[in-house]
């Protein structure tokens, strides 16, 4: 192709937030696929982003970063203009909350690939996989109470109930929790650390059980954990959005805006389903069907 | 104390934590692990019906008996007026109701004074208090011992941590119905409490003297002690007076009175994914009294039991149960046992079951209960269960078990004897000899669900060859009567329930039981094929309206039957419940007011027995008020 002998190779720096783990695994991801195809060729580097920040030479056309922390870390690097305080960054495996906090304070255009999942995708796959379920419970914390307006359009147009509660304080929550569960059929669980966190997860999780309400979340590890559903975006998910959103920057059109989950992946647990009456799809299955409704919208 | 410090930390840090991808990536540990999970409908060992707290509120009942109408293969009346609920599985073969296992929170409620008979217990039970029922629907001593003869129901009440905060509620209403009850729930999140007192009282039948009274009051605390253990400890007391009319003319009608204090605890470790360990200590007692100086049953009685009980996965696909259990009954009743007032029995089980999955499409489960009682020595209880799913939404089942009744003290030691005005009352002088009662049941089962027309359908066919069944009998040299052991007896037919919900606000269940009762050829009651309703169907049909409001109405036809002697035909009959309820709020407090009408299309006879007059349930409407706070 006449791009790749334009100009010299693309600088792609993927800074990690840490070794390992999910950081690895989209990291990886996006590093074959960028080599892979691209209009130009990226050079791509991959390292913790406190390496990134102390390299010399010559700094990358974009960076990369994975996970909050080495967005955090490239953001007040670039308010105590670092050496990349004026290259644009492209966060990835980031909840919306946090990369708009920050995002401000960047000097160099910033973009994101949200973990995010959009409130409709979830009431969708609810109805798909319980139909019979039309109350919905949601807990809502200061970091989901900004979703309230969107999910109460998303669920009225489905003709599905909510019932909601705000969890202020630690203390409000399982009161909180009890008023939901007094008329909730499933509990919709959604990204807050107020609410859902390590330490709250198990009583939350028997309290919904014992009275046979089913949990739907936003990670594979609350599937694990005894959530009847989950749907999330997988790392290498991520790195294959991210990839477009780099393809498109290399190619001149610069950074896409900040994006929510495009694709996703359930997770189920066929065995607290099973318990608690359910009979749901196998996990493929859901997700199919889910991709085939949005692709008819 | 590491441990629960560990588990507050981990909230107080948890709240630090701004959003991060930590939410989404973190790994949780295993909390809903198989030994606290269910088992499947489909995967059960036998049919199960299960009542939840939804469907208790909203059918209306006041007793556990009253929601037993709505599960298929049941009979409910009352015994010796309207005072004392009953309900058997099937035909029960006595008077008094005494072969189904009532368990509430773990603890067995039949009572070792009144002739094992559960019913009474099962009036000691707040339905305000209980999260649901699970009736077994079937004999299975092989895992619950003797009693559960021909099925097993298992009250669980709500967890305390669930009932957190004040309820009062009060019902009025024709036919003296008086009920009232006010509960209060506190605690954090590692312990929780609640207290519930309550009275239920009506008149019971008409123009009979029967009217009745329970006033109860029952704690339960839960505390998790750490992330593993868990201790429940339940304790309560009820008391029941209500009146009885006698069969003879000259007899004044008069008071009894049942007494019951009980207490448990029970400790619970969820140790690995499928690894459970219970263990549990119940003391329980007893008191019935007669206001009347002549055929007392007057007498004490004390129980305590001792129950361990360890489920395991021993490979994969492969679940193992195993226990044990001690009990000490002690009876004192110089009434019942003029001879020799004070008798006491133990017992000892250990029971085992395999759960064996060979192909996802299998499960076979293999158990069996060897018992050792005090009086009538040993005998072991195995069962085998089968279960096959055609389609993930399919299952079909084939069973085979043996179960046991023993015979009561009474059975054994009975020396009863009561004349009045020169009226034989009563005159029992058991010889001791009686033995255990067996059934032998073979059955079929059919579980599906057709997604799409939100209908499931749960099919029993069941044959129940009844072995050695106890019943009066007076040897022709004596003049008294003794306990002894008879007439073989099957009964055999089929139950289903239908479970359809066309659209999320309707749900509509349809039960309906054909049941044959065939004494054997060599029976000395051949009428026996009358003692149960040859039919039995029931419709329900739960509506939530607009406006919050919500309307039952709960459908029943019974066949004509005798329970107590061939001539005392109840004729059939049908009934029709009618609730209405509207659900509201008042600033932070939930309440719910209703109406409730029962015998809505008139009333019938419901009870007949010899020397009383016709029993007659009568159409009654009562309102209701609850507040939640």
């Amino acid at each position: 192709m006449s791009g790749t002998a334009l100009a010299e190779d693309v600088g792609v720096w993927i800074a990690l937030s840490e070794s390992g783990g999910p950081y690895a695994e989209a990291a990886g991801a996006l590093r074959d696929d960028l080599t892979a195809s691209s209009p130009r060729r990226a050079d791509v580097r991959v390292g913790p982003w406190q390496d990134m920040l102390a390299a010399s030479g010559k700094p990358p056309q974009l960076v990369v970063t994975v996970g909050a922390a080495a967005f955090r870390g490239l953001i007040e690097d670039a308010q105590r203009g670092g050496a990349l305080a004026n290259v644009p960054v492209l966060a990835i495996l980031v909840p919306r909350a946090f990369y708009e906090s920050l995002s401000s304070k960047a000097r160099a255009p910033t973009s994101a690939v949200f973990l995010d999942q959009p409130i409709n995708r979830y009431l969708d796959l609810l109805r798909l996989a319980m139909p019979e379920r039309k109350r919905i419970g949601v807990l809502l914390g200061p970091e989901s109470a900004p979703l309230s307006a969107a999910l109460a359009k998303a669920a009225a147009a489905r003709g599905l109930q909510l019932i909601t509660a705000q969890v202020g304080s630690d203390d409000e929550l399982y009161p909180a929790l009890r008023n939901v569960l007094t008329d909730a059929e499933v509990l919709l669980a959604l990204p807050d650390a107020r609410v859902f966190n390590t330490g709250s997860l198990q009583n939350i999780l028997i309290t919904t059980y014992r009275q046979r309400v089913p949990m739907v979340a936003f990670a594979p590890g609350y599937v694990r954990a005894g959530a009847t559903l989950a749907l999330y975006c997988s790392p290498a998910q991520a790195a294959s959005q991210a990839a477009a959103a780099v393809r498109a920057f290399i190619g001149g059109r610069g950074l896409p805006a900040p994006q929510p989950a495009g694709d996703f992946s359930v997770a189920v647990n066929d065995r607290v389903a099973r318990s608690l009456g359910l009979s749901v799809d196998d996990a493929a299955g859901l997700a199919d069907s889910l991709r085939r409704q949005e692709a008819q919208r | 104390m590491a441990a629960c410090c560990g588990g507050i930390l981990a909230i107080v840090a948890g709240s630090a934590i701004a959003a991060s991808e930590q939410d989404y990536f973190t790994e949780m540990p295993e909390v809903l692990s198989v030994s606290r999970l269910a088992q499947p409908l489909d995967e059960t060992p036998g049919a199960v019906t299960v009542i939840d707290r939804e469907m208790i509120r909203r059918s209306g009942g006041r007793t556990v008996v009253d929601l037993l109408r709505l599960v298929p293969g049941f009979i409910t009346s009352n015994f010796e007026g309207g005072a004392r609920p009953i309900a058997s599985y099937h035909s029960d073969y006595h008077d008094i109701l005494n072969h189904l296992q009532v368990f509430v929170d773990g603890r067995s409620v039949y009572s070792t004074l009144l002739v094992g008979s559960a019913n009474y217990g099962m009036l000691g039970v707040v339905l305000e208090d209980v999260e649901r029922i699970e009736v077994l629907r079937g004999s299975n001593s092989a895992a619950y011992g003797a009693d559960a003869f021909l099925g097993v129901v298992n009250v669980v009440t709500r967890h305390s941590a669930d009932t957190r905060g004040g309820m009062v509620s009060a019902s009025v209403g024709e036919g003296g119905v008086h009920d009232r009850l006010a509960r209060v729930g506190w605690g954090d999140e590692r312990a929780t409490f609640r207290l519930t007192a309550s009275r239920r009282g009506d008149a019971g039948y008409a123009d009979f003297y029967d009217s009745s009274q329970i006033n109860q009051a029952h704690f339960r605390g839960d505390l998790q002690a750490t992330p593993k253990d868990e201790l429940t400890l339940t304790a309560g007391h009820a008391d029941l007076r209500w009146g009885a009319e006698m069969k003879d003319p000259r007899l004044p009608a008069h008071d009894e009175n049942w007494r019951n204090s009980y207490g448990r605890l029970q400790w619970t470790r969820n140790m690995d994914s499928a690894d459970q360990l219970k263990v549990g200590v119940t003391v329980d007692e007893e008191r019935y009294l007669n206001f009347f100086p002549v055929l007392r049953a007057d007498g004490v009685s004390r129980r305590t039991e001792i129950e361990a009980q360890h489920s395991f996965a021993a490979a994969p696909g492969l679940r193992m149960v195993w226990g044990g259990q001690y009990r000490y009954e002690h009876l004192i009743s110089s009434d019942l046992f003029a001879n020799q007032p004070d008798q006491s029995l133990a017992l000892w089980r250990v029971f085992g079951n395999v759960e064996v999955i060979p192909h996802p499409a299998w499960v076979i489960n293999v158990g069996a209960m060897a018992e050792k009682h005090s009086i009538v020595g040993s005998s072991i209880a195995p069962r085998l269960t089968v279960n096959y799913h055609l389609t993930p939404d399919h299952t079909l089942r084939v069973g085979a078990t043996t179960a046991y009744k023993q015979p009561t003290l009474f059975d054994l030691r009975a020396d009863w004897q009561y004349t009045y005005m020169g009226v034989p009352l009563r005159d029992v002088l058991a010889s001791g000899k009686a033995r255990s009662e067996r059934v032998n049941v073979i059955d079929l089962g059919y579980l599906g669900r057709l997604r799409d027309l939100g209908l499931t359908a749960d099919v029993r066919w069941f044959h129940e060859k009844v072995i050695d069944l106890l019943s009066y009998y007076q040897p022709p040299q004596s003049s008294r009567r003794d306990l002894v052991n008879k007439d073989p007896n099957v009964q055999q037919g089929w139950e289903m329930q239908l479970r359809w919900q066309p659209v999320p606000s309707t749900q509509i269940l349809l039960n309906h039981m054909q049941l044959r009762l065939l004494p054997d050829a060599t029976s000395t009651s051949p009428k026996d094929a009358d003692r149960a309703p040859r039919h039995v169907s029931t419709v329900a049909w739960f509506q939530r309206l607009p406006a919050d409001f919500e309307f039952a109405l709960i459908y029943s036809e019974t066949a004509k039957y005798y329970y107590v002697r061939p001539e005392d035909v109840v004729p059939a009959f049908h009934q029709t419940d009618l609730r209405l309820a509207r659900r509201f709020a008042i600033g932070s407090t939930r309440a719910e007011a209703a109406v409730t009408v029962r015998a809505a299309d008139g009333g019938h006879i419901d009870y007949v027995e010899r020397g009383l007059p016709p029993m007659y349930l009568d159409r009654r409407a009562l309102a209701s008020l609850r507040l939640e706070f």
